[in-house]
């Protein structure tokens, strides 16, 4: 059986495609023949491209990793196959789809499924399902269109306990091209223990942490360099989390004396001095930490548990290791006057973090899953638009208790201002 | 029918008012629509907007209706014409601006931008100030319209240059000749071809990137004719026709056979990038201009036409007065003159290099092989061991280490000459000319039984056909010192065979045989030798040797004087000579 995993964005190059990726080589594993779709900005794709890879291929499911930003082009494309050949089942997984309200897709027909669990579990039920022709039932991990046309929520199973039980992405397999791509993407672990309200990752992990093994991300990093790529992005929730497991990783880098650049994503709490001469030794050029807000109130308020003399440290300490750091922040936060939103941009500049990259600040983006989301009123949002397609959730289409929208038009412009590269983000 | 996706369309509304053919035309213009890249852009060209109105308006709303049914498309539509009456204008704007009213309020929801753009190229007349284009500049901008001039020939660029509000307001200069539509359309086409370079110059992945082709069409209402390259319009080489093709398939059939020739899209993007030159000063683009030509002229290294590629540096060299910031520049022209064995111009490029980059380890290699080439090898192995002590990642350390072990061959250093071949085999090199190398020093050092243990595996391990000539002949060369005659006589053959000109093969055979007392055959390779240099004095003393042993002494006779005419320190001929005539 053939099925086709979709990763779209028109906005941005194309980027590894890791979580289907993932998904791909997991249902390879288990006899499916699986195909990636990696359209990006300038990938060349048309109408034309769609239906005579639809014709030559004949998937039987077809899954998209689905974010606010892609979701009318991912419907577009749906709609779009469900015309060629109505028997093909569409799925949306990815951050958007996980919590994403079944009712608001009622009215879609093109979507038969949408994935509430880990991918890999819910797809491969999904799968398995097809596989016996048992249409229309209501498959664990899933929320699924039945006959009545009604979305029916199938129960939860929970994902593998021990990650290295899923097939890696890269290692035999040919599922990403590595064509176009500069760096590559790697996951270390998943999930993040921590609470952060207007992050996802809390309720879609559960707050558990799961690791790979050492040796499994070693073999992954020894085939992608390789292929000659020598940029890693370690996109883990907070890498460091284990710091133990984390100096190994980097001692066995530099024990293969492997030349590449990395960039990583961690808490400020999360690292110490030595931790950080090992990473710059084997080739952290970037750390990037979450201060979301220099206000120690609006900080509180977020359930971070970070302080700001942790975030002052790590800086520091990063910096006299001769690795750059980023800082993600963002404005718009509930409790968070005008004033508040120049403390963090003042607090960027006081501790010598350029205004580029990841370091430029962005509205709060209210996805669904964030625990600002399910009670917004309680945080003090003022969502903008109430008559919004109920699969796009509250985004940035809002005002604060103490911010109108023209507050938070200002703060944009003087970011934008202070940007050293026209405000280039790289990750939301 | 196979993968088509066109991301530019340039529709020529040629066909006059009362076009009977117009509404064939429309139907026939939005078959072509599931061919269109999921984000395009497409050209409404009309020489005047108060009679074409309704055509830009109804491709306009076919555009729409394809958008609302396939949304994951997006599509700019730019209408392109001299700038009507103030008041034309804002009517027809604003209906446009009705026309695509529901994708504002599609991607405001979805909190995306609209998935249809009005991005208009306005004609600027003579008569046309830039104070008079201020008002429906104003207009356009007021309604997210992002607008962009189109200057004449002829036309005055001055004063223009500052009313441009951001830089996705651009101003094109024309760069053609021809008929009106011809020249809009070539000179839009430069554009979208430097955009495009645009892109592929500043793609984050390191490393060769094949040049964009164009996946344009341009359309014309009048004759219905395709052509797939705006470099075809003018000399007429459409590729299908829009009202002949039977059936939409066989129209996106006969589209989709005609290719580009991806060397002639690499020819044009030099040639664009040129044409360029005054179009990019004035939207002060100048420094985008520079980091293409950096790209391409890199592109064109690769693709060793040293020529083009120089042209490519000394543009951005020229354009910036002076060396500030250029050491990448400087150190690619020096490559390029290197290759084209201009040593002295590479040497002045490293200097200029060295001023902006110092100790720069690429900065010595190249100058170890300026030495190289000039055949001062004690110099370049010198200048090679700096490039190794300042280290690089650019470095090709296996590069440097068989250059280094090369000029050590050359003066005779076979043992040093070995160590380095042995380091350049750790790296990512071809494998061949390392192990005949090896093979060479071990002849040197008069290692017979490993010499030819590596000459073996040279041969083995995929050499160049360029190459197979000398390593069977030092196969040769090893068995003739091993007095394995017969061996090396067969090695000598296949060298012949693969290079059948070079003199030296046909001396070391003739060699072999005399030692073999084989004469005759002897005779045949010195005279074969002879024949390719007949200035070369010690194949005719070996004729003479080889007569004089067969007993024709009086044919040896001139032989040996033949030789001592051109060389008279031979000392065998001498000794010969004497032997016969007393
Ligand atoms: C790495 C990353 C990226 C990478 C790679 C994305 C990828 N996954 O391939 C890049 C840089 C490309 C990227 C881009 C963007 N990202 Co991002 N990204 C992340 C990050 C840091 C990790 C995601 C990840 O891979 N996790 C590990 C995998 C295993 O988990 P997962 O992605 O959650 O996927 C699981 C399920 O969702 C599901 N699943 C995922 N896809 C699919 C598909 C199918 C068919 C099925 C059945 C299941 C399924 O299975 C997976 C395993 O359980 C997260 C933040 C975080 N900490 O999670 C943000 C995050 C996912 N990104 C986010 C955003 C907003 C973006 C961008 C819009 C940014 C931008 N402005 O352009 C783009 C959108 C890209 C697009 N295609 O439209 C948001 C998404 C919010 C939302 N609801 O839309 C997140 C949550 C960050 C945040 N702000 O909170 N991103
Ligand atoms: S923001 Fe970071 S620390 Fe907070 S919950 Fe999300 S992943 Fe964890």
């Amino acid at each position: 059986m053939n099925i086709l995993l979709v990763e779209i964005n028109p906005f941005i190059p194309p980027a590894t495609p890791i979580s289907i990726a993932y998904i791909g080589a997991f249902l390879r594993s288990h006899g499916f023949d699986v195909n990636i779709w990696n359209i990006g900005e300038n990938t060349p794709f048309s109408l034309q491209v769609l239906h005579s890879y639809i014709r030559d291929f004949k998937p039987r499911l077809i899954g998209f990793s689905t974010y606010q930003r892609n979701i009318l082009f991912v419907l577009g494309i749906a709609n779009c196959i469900k015309s060629i050949d109505p028997e093909i089942k569409v799925v949306l997984g990815g951050p958007q789809a996980t919590f994403m309200p079944s009712a608001s897709l009622e009215q879609l027909t093109c979507i038969d499924f949408i994935c509430r669990d880990e991918g890999e579990i819910a797809l491969l039920n999904i799968a398995k399902a097809l596989r016996n022709r048992m249409d229309n039932i209501i498959v664990p991990g899933n929320s699924c269109r039945c006959q009545d046309g009604l979305f029916y929520d199938g129960t939860l199973v929970g994902p593998y306990k021990d990650l290295d039980e899923y097939p890696s992405p890269y290692l035999h397999n040919d599922l990403i091209d590595f064509s176009d791509l500069e760096e590559a993407i790697l996951f270390t672990s998943r999930g993040c223990p921590y609470g952060c309200v207007f992050c996802y990752t809390p309720n879609a992990f559960k707050r558990k942490v799961r690791f790979h093994s050492i040796d499994r991300v070693m073999e992954e990093i020894e085939w992608i360099y390789q292929k000659g790529i020598r940029k890693l992005w370690f996109a883990d929730p907070s890498f460091s989390i284990n710091m133990e497991r984390v100096d190994r990783l980097m001692g066995e880098i530099l024990r293969k004396d492997l030349k590449i650049k990395i960039w990583l994503e961690t808490r400020a709490d999360l690292i110490s001095e030595d931790l950080l001469k090992k990473m710059k030794a084997a080739g952290v050029y970037l750390i990037a930490y979450g201060l979301e807000s220099a206000s120690e109130s609006v900080l509180e308020n977020l359930d971070k548990k970070i302080s700001l003399d942790d975030m002052r440290k790590a800086v520091d300490l990063t910096q006299k290791q001769g690795i750059d750091v980023e800082l993600f922040t963002q404005y718009g936060l509930p409790n968070e006057s005008f004033t508040d939103a120049m403390k963090t941009l003042q607090f960027l500049k006081d501790n010598h973090v350029k205004i580029r990259g990841n370091s430029n600040s962005q509205q709060m983006q209210v996805y669904f899953g964030t625990e600002i989301c399910n009670s917004h009123e309680k945080f003090g949002i003022r969502p903008l638009e109430k008559d919004g397609p109920p699969y796009i959730s509250i985004g940035k289409q809002y005002e604060t208790e103490h911010l109108s929208h023209d507050d938070l038009k200002k703060i944009s412009a003087i970011w934008e201002k202070e940007s050293l590269d026209g405000a280039k983000r790289k990750v939301s | 029918m196979s993968d088509i996706s066109i991301k530019r369309e340039y529709v020529l509304l040629n066909g006059g008012i009362e076009n009977p053919s117009h509404q064939e035309f429309r139907e026939r213009f939005a078959l072509l629509f599931p061919c269109l890249d999921i984000s395009s852009d497409i050209y409404l060209l009309s020489e005047d907007i108060t009679k074409d109105f309704y055509k830009i308006n109804e491709s306009l709303q076919q555009v729409v209706l394809f958008l609302q049914r396939y949304s994951f498309y997006r599509i700019n539509i730019h209408p392109v014409h001299p700038l009507p009456p103030a008041d034309f204008m804002e009517d027809t704007y604003n209906s446009f601006l009705r026309v695509i009213g529901p994708f504002n309020s599609e991607g405001y929801l979805h909190q995306s931008v609209s998935r249809i753009m009005i991005l208009p190229v306005l004609l600027v007349g003579q008569e046309d100030t830039p104070e008079r284009l201020d008002r429906p500049l104003d207009f356009l901008r007021d309604r997210l319209m992002i607008p962009s001039i189109y200057i004449p020939e002829g036309g005055s660029a001055v004063g223009f240059k500052g009313i441009m509000k951001s830089d996705k307001e651009r101003i094109y200069l024309e760069l053609s000749k021809g008929e009106w539509m011809e020249r809009v359309v070539n000179t839009l086409g430069v554009h979208s071809v430097f955009d495009d370079l645009m892109t592929w110059a500043n793609a984050p992945v390191e490393g060769p990137l094949p040049i964009p082709a164009c996946r344009a069409l341009v359309l014309s209402e009048k004759d219905g004719n395709i052509y797939n390259c705006f470099k075809t319009l003018s000399p007429n080489r459409p590729v299908s026709n829009l009202y002949y093709a039977q059936s939409p398939a066989e129209l996106l059939r006969t589209i989709e056979v005609v290719g580009h020739e991806l060397s002639d899209c690499l020819v044009c993007s030099v040639e664009s990038l040129a044409l360029m030159k005054d179009t990019l000063k004035i939207n002060d683009r100048e420094e985008d201009g520079d980091g293409i030509s950096l790209r391409l002229g890199m592109e064109l290294v690769r693709r060793e036409d040293y020529g083009r590629a120089l042209e490519q540096f000394d543009q951005i060299l020229g354009r910036k007065g002076g060396l500030e910031g250029m050491g990448t520049v400087l150190l690619s022209k020096a490559l390029c003159h290197l290759r084209r064995n201009e040593m002295e111009k590479a040497m002045a490029a490293l200097n200029d290099a060295e001023k902006q980059v110092p100790s720069s380890a690429m900065i010595c290699y190249y100058r170890g092989l300026c030495e190289f080439g000039l055949r001062d090898y004690i110099e370049a192995i010198d200048r090679f061991h700096d490039a190794l002590e300042l280290e690089s990642d650019e470095l090709s350390l296996g590069d440097v280490y068989f250059y280094m072990g090369l000029s050590h061959i050359n003066i005779e250093e076979y043992e040093d000459g070995l160590t380095m071949m042995i380091h350049a085999e750790e790296f990512p090199v071809d494998k061949a000319p390392v192990y005949y190398y090896k093979g060479i020093c071990h002849l040197g050092m008069r290692k017979l039984e490993t010499a030819l243990d590596y000459l073996k595996k040279a041969l083995v391990s995929k050499p160049q056909e360029e190459d197979l000539g000398s390593i069977y002949f030092h196969l040769g060369l090893c068995y003739k010192e091993m007095e394995r005659y017969g061996d090396a006589i067969s090695e000598l053959e296949e060298a012949g065979k693969a290079e059948e000109g070079r003199n030296d093969i046909h001396n070391l055979m003739g060699y072999c045989y005399f030692k073999l007392k084989e004469h005759d055959k002897a005779i045949q390779c010195f005279v074969r030798a002879v024949e390719i240099d007949p200035k070369s004095a010690i194949d005719y003393a070996n004729i003479g040797v080889n007569l004089k042993e067969k007993g024709e002494t009086e044919k040896a006779i001139p032989m040996f004087k033949k030789a001592l005419s051109l060389d008279p320190t031979i000392g065998f001929a001498i000794k010969h000579l004497n032997e016969i005539i007393g």
